[in-house]
């Protein structure tokens, strides 16, 4: 049995002054999804362990021109917040086919991108809306863009005593559609053999002024396939020009082969994958123009 | 019949309640006193000598109490199937054989001492050459796995009947192909589990997640050199089985030695899911060869079959799965000329045994794929040529089967016209289709020399409580609430009034198990007959009492009723009982020992035989849908038509083929129990290991086609394993009709269905046009 103190602060500082004070033998715990399986499959624990989910200002999202998503907001409620499926229809797909009804309840969206895996379902979407990641510790406060933040599978760019504090999507205009896929085996309760966010942004002539493409479990992180963004850019949006873009994509991911799939197979899915979600963004956009 | 009051409504399950807030007490709920851990030392090695052993220095840690190899035990094999089938020793002797496999076992007082103890034994092995696939194992240079036992073939079995040479030869279609199984994990919710007590005086007491707990008595008491009574099987609640808990899982035996080296400190040995997946039995995996020939108009002429099924390292029931799913070929259809042979092959890996279906599910998917074969070849429906090949109520096979009841026909028809079959083959969608196949399975039977059988005593209390005792067991299946139904029915009470006390070997009398889909039939039939002596003796006293003659006392509602001249309610059943403080009555115990009466022992050698009482068909129809670019099969729908008999709890045996349907579909696209090149498991967790979650189980229609059987109790027959025979099949023809692509493989993956496509593509692409 793995034994550890759980400390339940009721501040950020508070919070980041226990961080510091047990440095080396402290962990942040938010859903524990991610963290207690990781005990269980015998990862040694810590002395303690933070809950940061009572930290009140890490457990909103805050909608301001831009939005503001608190880390230890839980993907139930991410994947339910107005602001964010209308906005952000990707995130709010992302967050919402995580595991199960139970595991969203719990797991939140700080843990999933700290976690770092190259699965994780709120990746992709967080690379392609350019997101940002702000940071902090008792030395300050820094941010940088979600792309910088991920290093490796399990692998992320926190310093020793900070914490994740605020995720931000900027604002979008208008004729923007997006739109989160993912493919996977069994239809819940599984993990993304391939992951595919794009969002993209229509001129009033319906040129595609702005694309971004992301994809999840094709590389040791998620990437952006500036590639295909770049070739889609300037033009109206076709069929031929959506295949073309997912060739691209197809080339550009690196993915491993494990038990679940084939790096072959996992080549064809992002072809099929970046195609459709660029046809559905794309259809996203224009309903978004009218006003739907 | 008369009108039937319990019997076949929707009762809800007698212990639902229980279940669901957590008070039934499953193995690993029970706690006693003083209580040991008790962990297993396993062979990393596929195939190695044992050179040595030495516990010493595992035996000097504290909180040790004991530590068991091989040399504690008088060498003696599990029985299985007996003669030179038995082969498995409850630990290993001198020689390990797959990784995973039980060399040592230690009770400490606590999980980390006994890892630490397992740490501190010493064994030095020789490693040998070893073999994982039995096609390979069959060749002339493969590694010998077990002595006497040729080509690693542990069994082999084959049988002809009529001229099949003669007639492939006149037959105006021969269709033919090779199909491959994989092996399957039962998945039970409850990881296996067992706890040990022993006492000085000799007894042992027994808690185990089993199917069969009789069975565990008798084994464990054979390879202990014990005295089967001296063992006493307790009632626990079980979480499932499949098959997976059938006989013995070969740790009772183990957890039983250790108990008896430290009298008065019982021994918990509670496998985890990845040890599960590891290490207990998986279904037989099987390479098929299969041909058939038909007529111009579809009869079936001839069929020819070659299995080979890999075993793993030891003899389960793998040997007599081969059998049995070498008999679909000739009992499916009506078919007169057959030539069957299978080979039942040893491999370094963990056992292969019985799952749900008992081989049938592997060779029906090939039977119904040549099925479907033939018509197109014929350019016939594939209805139609299962119609015409179908099996008649009273017909007898040529394997010696009479049929008596019989919902084949019923099940064909009633599934097409629910999915409306016609209309979905005329008005073809592309990516889209849908699928048939049919099943026939055996209820109970006496595949083991005498073992068609249960019994059962029904006591009634004073205060009108009637208490079954039965050997059977509940493994999540509602087998208890069917049997008090049979009983409240029969001795005329309200279900609340009967409970059921299962599989105590000690008081139970006795039944095989739950398994072979027996339970409700053999089970149903001796609780009803130890109802009826219960009736009789009770209507007896009373009608001593009332002084009216017997015939004329009836019981209805839990009341002694007479019935002439008009009805007239007399006194509660308990009133006519012993126990009754007013010293009325008599001690009522009604018992009864049932058996099959016009069956013949299962012969392995000629395969001829009525082996069972009666018998269950079904239909299921898939329909699917195919993105051809991904692979992906969504099915939409399955529509299940059975031959239960008279269905005795319609929502229990509905909720059998929709639990089937289920875990059918996960046989068929998902689930893949797969080695690595050195012998060792590859997906040990539900995370690498898929089965369907409730998002890829389609709409189901269950239809019950309910023919009275004339040997069953109240009609009934079995269903828990003919509701997973089809489904496989059914789902495969879908896909073929849905893409024009044969899949030969299970499981049906994406990938793999992706890559046909791909192949069916570039063939199609390189084959010139005909001029
Ligand atoms: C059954 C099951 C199914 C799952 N399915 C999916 C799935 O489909 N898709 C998917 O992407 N994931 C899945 N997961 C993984 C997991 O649920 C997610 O990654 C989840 O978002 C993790 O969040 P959490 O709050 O539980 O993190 P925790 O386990 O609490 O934390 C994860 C890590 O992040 C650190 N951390 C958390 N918050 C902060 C912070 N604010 N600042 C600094 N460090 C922090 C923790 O210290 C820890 O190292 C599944 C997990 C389970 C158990």
């Amino acid at each position: 049995m793995t034994k550890y103190s759980i400390l339940t602060p009721t501040g950020l500082d508070e919070a980041l002054e226990l961080l510091e004070k047990h440095s080396g033998n402290i962990k942040p715990l938010a859903g524990g999804t991610d963290l207690l399986i990781d005990f269980r499959y015998g990862k040694p624990a810590p002395e303690f362990l933070l809950d940061i989910t009572c930290i009140p200002e890490l457990n909103r999202v805050k909608v301001n021109g831009d939005i503001r998503i608190g880390p230890a907001t839980n993907l139930t409620d991410v994947s339910q917040s107005n602001e964010i499926k209308s906005w952000y229809a990707m995130l709010a797909e992302g967050a919402g086919c995580v595991g199960s009804y139970q595991i969203r309840n719990l797991a939140t969206i700080g843990g999933n991108i700290c976690n770092a895996v190259p699965s994780a379902d709120t990746a992709p979407p967080l690379l392609a809306a350019d997101a940002s990641v702000k940071m902090r510790s008792k030395a300050g406060e820094r941010t940088m863009p979600v792309a910088a933040f991920f290093l490796g599978p399990r692998k992320n760019a926190l310093q020793p005593g900070e914490l994740v504090t605020e995720i931000e999507l900027p604002t979008l205009k208008e004729r923007t559609g997006s739109i989160y896929k993912r493919y996977t085996h069994r239809k819940a309760l599984d993990l993304a053999v391939v992951g595919v966010a794009v969002q993209l942004t229509l001129t009033p002539s319906l040129e595609i002024e702005n694309v971004a493409v992301a994809l999840g479990a094709v590389a040791p992180v998620p990437l952006r396939v500036e590639a295909a963004e770049k070739l889609l850019v300037g033009n109206p949006y076709s069929e031929e020009l959506a295949e073309e873009a997912a060739e691209l994509a197809k080339k550009f991911a690196k993915p491993i082969s494990d038990v679940r799939s084939s790096a072959e197979y996992r080549q064809k899915i992002v072809r099929v994958f970046v195609k459709r979600s660029i046809a559905e963004a794309h259809q996203r956009a224009i309903s978004a123009r009218s006003g739907e | 019949m008369d009108i039937l009051k319990i019997v076949n409504k929707r009762i809800p399950n007698i212990d639902g309640k229980r279940v669901v807030t957590g008070q039934a007490r499953y193995t690993r709920d029970v706690k006693l006193p003083g209580m040991l851990v008790g962990g297993i030392l396993r062979s990393p090695h596929p195939h190695a000598e044992i050179l040595s052993i030495n516990t010493e220095r595992a035996k000097m840690l504290p909180g040790v109490f004991a530590i068991v190899t091989a040399a504690d035990t008088p060498l003696k094999p599990y029985i299985y199937l007996g003669g030179t089938h038995s082969d498995r020793l409850p630990l290993a002797h001198k020689r390990v054989r797959f990784i995973g496999e039980e060399i040592a076992a230690v009770a400490a007082v606590d999980a980390r001492t006994v890892e630490k103890a397992l740490e501190l034994i010493e064994v030095s092995y020789k490693p040998l050459p070893f073999v994982l696939d039995p096609e390979e194992a069959m060749g002339p240079n493969a590694p010998l796995l077990h002595e006497n036992k040729e080509r690693n073939i542990s069994a082999y079995g084959s049988r002809i009947f009529g001229d099949p040479q003669k007639a492939f030869a006149e037959a105006a279609v021969v269709v033919e192909g090779s199909y491959e199984t994989q092996a399957v994990q039962h998945c039970c919710m409850e990881p296996f589990t067992c706890i040990a007590q022993f006492s000085t005086d000799g007894q042992i007491d027994l808690w185990a997640s089993t199917q069969a707990p009789f069975y565990v008595q008798k084994e464990v008491a054979h390879v202990l050199d014990l005295s089967p009574n001296d063992i006493r099987v307790h009632e626990v609640r079980v979480g499932g089985g499949f098959g997976g808990r059938s006989k013995v899982a070969e740790l009772e035996a183990i957890t039983t030695l250790l108990a008896m080296k430290c009298p008065g400190r019982p021994v918990k040995i509670a496998l985890t899911r990845k040890d599960e997946f590891e290490t207990r039995t998986v279904k037989v995996p099987m390479k098929i060869k299969l041909r058939t020939a038909a007529d111009r108009e579809g009869r079936l002429l001839a069929r020819w079959i070659s299995i080979i099924s890999d075993n793993g390292a030891y003899n389960h029931c793998a040997p007599s799965v081969s059998a049995v799913g070498a008999t679909m070929s000739y009992v499916m259809y009506r078919v007169q000329n057959v030539y069957a042979e299978h080979y039942t092959v040893y491999t370094n890996k963990q056992t292969t045994a019985q799952m749900r279906g008992y081989g049938e599910p592997d060779t029906v998917f090939a039977i119904e794929a040549q099925m479907d074969e033939i018509a197109g070849k014929l350019g016939m429906d594939p209805y139609e040529v299962r119609m015409i090949n179908a099996i008649d109520p009273d017909e007898t096979l040529i394997n010696g089967w009479k049929i008596t009841s019989c919902g084949m026909k019923e099940s064909l028809q009633r599934v097409a016209e629910a999915i409306r079959w016609d209309e979905k083959k005329r008005a073809k969608v592309p990516g889209k289709g849908v699928g048939i196949a049919c099943s026939i399975h055996g209820t109970g039977g006496r595949w083991y020399p005498d073992g068609d059988y249960s019994s059962s005593n029904v006591k009634v209390g004073h205060d009108g409580v009637v208490i079954v005792e039965t050997g059977a067991v509940d493994i999540g299946q509602g087998i208890r609430t069917t049997l008090a139904m049979v009983a409240a029915e029969t001795l005329g009470v309200d279900i609340e009034q009967v409970r059921v006390i299962s599989m105590d070997t000690a008081t139970t009398p006795s039944d095989m198990g739950a398994f072979a889909s027996k339970t409700a039939f053999l089970g149903g039939n001796a609780v009803r007959d130890a109802s009826l002596d219960a009736k009789g003796q009770i209507t007896k006293y009373a009608a001593e009492i009332l002084q009216v003659p017997q015939e004329e006392l009836e019981i209805k509602d839990g009341y002694v009723w007479i019935s002439a001249p008009l009805p007239e309610r007399c006194a509660p059943i308990g009133d006519f009982v012993l126990d009754n403080p007013s010293r009325i009555g008599r001690h009522i115990v009604g018992k009864a020992f049932w058996e099959s009466k016009t069956t013949e022992n299962f012969n392995r050698t000629t395969g001829y035989g009525n082996t069972c009482e009666t018998y269950a068909f079904s239909a299921h129809v898939a329909e699917v849908e195919v993105d051809e670019e991904t692979g992906h099969v969504k099915v939409k729908k399955i529509v299940a038509a059975h031959d239960v008999g008279l269905a005795l709890n319609p929502t229990i045996v509905e909720g059998q083929i929709e639990g089937s349907i289920a875990q059918g579909i996960g046989f068929t696209l998902m689930e893949n129990h797969t080695w690595d090149q050195q012998g060792r498991v590859e997906a040990t967790d539900f995370k690498s290991y898929r089965i369907p979650s409730i998002g890829d189980v389609p709409k189901m229609e269950t239809i019950l086609i309910e023919p009275i059987d004339p040997a069953g109790p109240y009609g009934a027959k079995g269903v828990g394993e003919p509701a997973l025979v089809a489904t496989p099949a059914a789902i495969a023809n879908a896909i073929y009709d849905a893409i024009g692509i044969r899949m030969t493989s299970l499981p049906i993956t994406p990938e793999k269905l992706h890559k046909a496509i791909k192949q069916n593509r570039i063939q199609q692409d390189t084959t010139p046009d005909h001029p």
